[in-house]
């Protein structure tokens, strides 16, 4: 089934034991390593029917992992993308293995595939493990993967049985992990916090239920932040940001939200300014920032957005930030500042509107050297380079476009994928004009949206049907004097 | 008559009068002009239809205004096979307007509220931004405008609604008043020779 045939299907089950209606199965059920990658074994649970029950107690439940055998946190390296966009969040490899600049006429080698369910899901990758979002539709099994990023087996599998209907596809957001514990959103915003070693259930909570905060439409996208020790999210309903200890997923913090500000399916960014430990968050109303340390709202930036907003605000340096979302929105770039004790933020460039003026639909772009690159959703997604005031420097023009294909910065160069036709493109971040270095046909279109991954010069791309592993890494080729920027 | 003086002689009469003339003796005439002829939209030209530009605020909407019938031959049509069926609908909802607090935009597009929706399949009311819902549109009420195909496209669209010519309705007039006004030569006569291609250039497979 592809996106474009979405099937009616059913429901999902959000009610744990306590509620009496529909209950899940109490145990979410780690698949054994030998288990078929693509196709869930063990007992399927039967299609349950709608919940419909009050949102209150029950949304928490805990897993059956014994405190004293909690997962202890790996010290991670610089070729660990642990979550969304890197360890820094900023789409930035860092790792100083190097990459080709060029690939054989049919694509880099390709180490190994597996089958996934229809969705954008990117995987995050700590030391030789890949862990994914997945979703099973013949068994209506959502799931978190772990995969050998050497040779693509599958080591274990959490399930829980979810009816989840294609709504342009399923599976849109990134697992966030140290190495530990893996934390993950399901489409219909249910927290998970699986064990790394063998994927057995810690804890979950069912955000709409806990917060009162509906699903939102098109399901949730935002990809779960780890930070100083914490587990960040937002969550809409009674609270803007939550922040959870790891371990039990207690409470430790909440921002308070009275206008009940729904989530969007844009994922927190962390921020220094000022030397304060932030978080800045995107809604339909604008963009907030708050403290790490309390979740006390600093400062608020309002401006327009229409319908979703799926980016992360993108933080430029010295306080300033580059917000842009799809649906004819404007994009801009706010400056905050501290004056006095007092936090504030303003608008310093204002792009020109679309469909003239660039914005993105789908992906948070990369900021590199000075510059803003990224593909514009209008004009049939060109690749673009812009200044901080949104004028495009270059675009792709006719040479290639790219839809709502996901991209990274690599040794250099930006790794970008054709969101229509899955085209696979290598271009040179450091050339000052558009110039491509490579392109293969390894994946299939339509909605070849997941932003690639690159691991110890392994690089991951997803389409709405495989997980591709290339080699590409520039064997024999010394160490790279640089990594990647500084920023 | 004259293309100008037949529009205001039409756009002057009753609808009722109107009626008899473009069932009788327009249709009659237009056909006897041209007996093979039919125009059509060529989709990759039309603004509205082509994949690139989108978003209501830059609709042509010269298939509206340009048709001599008081409501325009063209109308617009939702291919259901094609559809999302998605909850929020741009062509439906104007995605400009702010979002309620049941999650939803909340204003229409369609200026002559032509657009329906009805909810299909099983509806979960946990989730109710995420069930489907079939679009129908009254083509009573549509004057073509365009607004909602603008919207209707990749990527937040599928492309499932276009801008057809009605030939029941079209008078097939020798000089067309929508070909001699459309700014993008979209309008074609189309003859014993094939017509252009529907399938948009550029489009999912
Ligand atoms: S073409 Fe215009 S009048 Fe017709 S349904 Fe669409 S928006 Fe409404
Ligand atoms: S935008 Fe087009 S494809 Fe999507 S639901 Fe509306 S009518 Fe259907
Ligand atoms: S006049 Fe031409 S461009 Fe305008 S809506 Fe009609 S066919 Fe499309």
């Amino acid at each position: 089934m592809t996106a474009k045939q979405v099937a009616v299907l059913g429901f999902s089950i959000l009610v744990g034991g306590t509620l009496g209606c529909s209950p899940e199965p109490a145990a979410d059920s780690p698949r054994p390593a030998n288990a078929s990658p693509d196709k869930g074994v063990g007992p399927v649970e039967p299609p349950q029917t709608a919940d419909s029950g009050p949102r209150q107690s029950g949304a928490r439940q805990r897993g059956v992992v014994a405190t004293a055998d909690l997962p202890k946190p790996d010290t991670l390296s610089e070729d660990d993308w642990p979550q969304f966009r890197g360890a820094k969040r900023d789409g930035v490899v860092r790792s100083s293995v190097r990459l080709a600049r060029s690939w054989p006429a049919d694509g880099p080698p390709k180490l190994w595939e597996v089958a996934v369910g229809q969705g954008y899901s990117a995987p995050s990758v700590v030391g030789d493990r890949v862990f994914l979002n997945d979703y099973d539709e013949e068994q209506s099994e959502w799931m978190v993967r772990c995969l050998s990023l050497e040779s693509g087996a599958e080591q274990w599998a959490y399930k829980v049985p979810k009816r989840i209907r294609p709504n342009h596809a399923i599976t849109r957001s990134a697992p966030a992990t140290d190495g530990g514990f893996v934390f993950s959103i399901d489409p219909k915003c249910e927290l998970h916090c699986v064990d790394a070693r063998n994927g057995k259930l810690i804890w979950k909570v069912r955000l709409p239920q806990a917060y009162d905060s509906p699903i939102p439409a098109w399901y949730s996208g935002q990809c779960p932040l780890i930070d100083d020790g914490k587990l960040i999210v937002a969550v809409g309903g009674r609270a803007l940001l939550v922040a959870l200890d790891k371990a039990t997923g207690d409470t430790i913090w909440e921002t308070p939200n009275p206008d009940a500000i729904p989530v969007s399916h844009s994922s927190v960014m962390p921020i220094e300014i000022d030397g304060q430990r932030q978080y800045a968050y995107l809604t339909l109303q604008g963009l907030v920032g708050v403290s790490a340390e309390t979740g006390e709202q600093l400062w608020s930036f309002p401006w327009k957005f229409n319908t979703a907003v799926a980016p992360s605000p993108l933080p430029l340096g010295e306080g300033r930030l580059l917000l842009t979302s799809g649906y004819h929105a404007q994009s801009v770039v706010c400056q905050v500042t501290r004056v006095d004790g007092q936090w504030s933020a303003a608008e310093v460039a204002a792009f020109p509107p679309p469909p003239r003026g660039w914005n993105s639909e789908v992906h948070t772009p990369i900021y590199y050297q000075g510059h803003v690159y990224g593909v514009g959703k209008s004009k049939r997604g060109m690749w673009t380079c812009l200044d901080l005031d949104g004028s495009e420097l270059w675009t792709s023009g006719r040479e290639a476009s790219f839809g709502m294909g996901g991209y990274v910065l690599a040794d250099s160069m930006f790794i970008a994928l054709d969101g229509k036709s899955g085209a696979l493109r290598l271009i040179d971040a450091g050339a000052g004009e558009y110039r491509q270095l490579a392109e293969a046909e390894i994946l299939s279109g339509p909605d070849v949206w997941a932003p690639p991954v690159v691991s110890a010069g392994k690089l991951l791309v997803r389409d709405l049907g495989r997980l591709v592993c290339l080699d590409v890494e520039a064997h024999g080729e010394p160490l790279a004097a640089s990594p990647g920027p500084k920023n | 008559m004259s293309e100008s003086c037949r529009r205001d002689f039409l756009s002057h009469s009753g609808r009722a009068a109107c009626a008899i003339a473009i069932g009788g003796v327009g249709v009659e005439l237009g056909r006897r002009a041209c007996a093979q002829d039919a125009w059509t939209i060529e989709a990759n030209r039309c603004v509205n239809i082509r994949l690139g530009v989108t978003g209501a605020s830059n609709v042509c909407e010269s298939c509206a205004t340009s048709c001599v019938l008081p409501l325009s031959a063209v109308r617009a049509v939702n291919d259901h096979s094609q559809c999302g069926r998605c909850c929020i609908c741009p062509a439906y909802f104007d995605v400009l307007s702010p979002v309620g607090p049941d999650g939803l935009p909340t204003k229409k597009l369609c200026p002559r509220d032509a657009i329906t929706r009805t909810a299909i399949g099983e509806v979960d009311p946990y989730d109710p931004l995420n069930n489907f819902y079939e679009y129908a549109i009254d083509e009573e009420k549509c004057n073509g405008c365009g607004r909602c195909v603008m919207e209707c496209k990749d990527p937040a669209g599928l492309g499932s609604i276009r801008l057809e010519v009605r030939h029941d309705l079209c008078l097939r007039c020798n000089r067309c008043t929508i070909a001699s006004n459309c700014p993008e030569d979209a309008y074609r006569r189309v003859g014993p020779e094939p017509p252009p291609a529907s399938k948009l250039e550029g489009a999912h497979g």
